[in-house]
């Protein structure tokens, strides 16, 4: 079972008990920052969520990084390189599969 | 897909074992009565996302214990799920190949009811 995260603060409640790794939610994080799901939130406050979130826990973090704000893959890999030196661990990423 | 094979070449460069966990969201955006029809589908896409290097397959909406394990069984990836509460502790989406049930977005709102409803009763009059 793995309860999503939305902030450093739910980020160290959920992992007070015992957890053994972490997972943003995009609808959740973007809420938590005043916007919604769906690359509302600018990369920028995205990657600056992440590595908070990962200062404020000692477990892997994955992060809910939508389509990877880009369309292309050479700005997906340099988004991918960037949330990795925020300190993430993992992405779920959305539509990048034809047809959904 | 390019974009997840992008992803996995730049991860592989800069952080070994990076955990791509690619999503299809056929089964978020279908009604679940209709889910059966759509599991060829689920499993073509997991297929793909294996062969383009994901570490595993989330397939968010599934609810049916029975559809899960066709989609486990076909998947050469483990499997994650997402459900509410309700689903995540009945049990309902285990399944042999389910490595992870996440409860998406259900925290969050779980947690803005209590402000929500506060926020409604103290604006009412009197």
């Amino acid at each position: 079972m793995l309860v999503n995260i939305r902030d450093p603060g739910s980020a160290r409640t959920v992992a007070a008990p015992g957890a053994a790794a972490l997972a943003t939610g995009s609808a959740s994080a973007g809420g938590a920052l005043g916007f919604g799901d769906g690359e509302t939130v600018p990369l920028e406050a995205v990657l600056a969520h992440a590595a908070q979130i990962v200062e404020a826990v000692d477990l892997p973090v994955s992060v809910d990084f939508e389509a990877g704000y880009s369309a292309t893959p050479e700005g997906v890999a340099e988004n991918v390189r960037r949330l990795i030196a925020a300190g993430a661990v993992g992405m779920n990423p959305r539509g990048w599969l034809s047809g959904g | 897909m390019a974009r997840l094979r992008a992803a996995r070449v730049v991860s592989d460069g800069v952080l070994a074992g990076f955990w791509i966990n690619a999503r299809t969201d056929i089964c978020l955006r279908a009604k679940p009565a209709t889910h059966g029809a759509h599991i060829t589908g689920v499993s073509a896409r997991g297929a793909a996302c294996a062969e383009a290097g994901a570490s595993s397959f989330l397939v968010p909406g599934l609810r049916d214990s029975g559809l899960n394990r066709e989609v486990c069984a076909a998947s050469r990836l483990p499997v994650n799920v997402m459900a509410g509460p309700e689903a995540a502790e009945s049990g309902a989406l285990a399944a042999p190949g389910v490595r992870r049930i996440s409860y998406g977005p259900f925290p969050w709102r779980a947690a803005m009811a209590m402000p929500a409803s506060y926020a409604a009763a103290a604006g009412k009059p009197g």
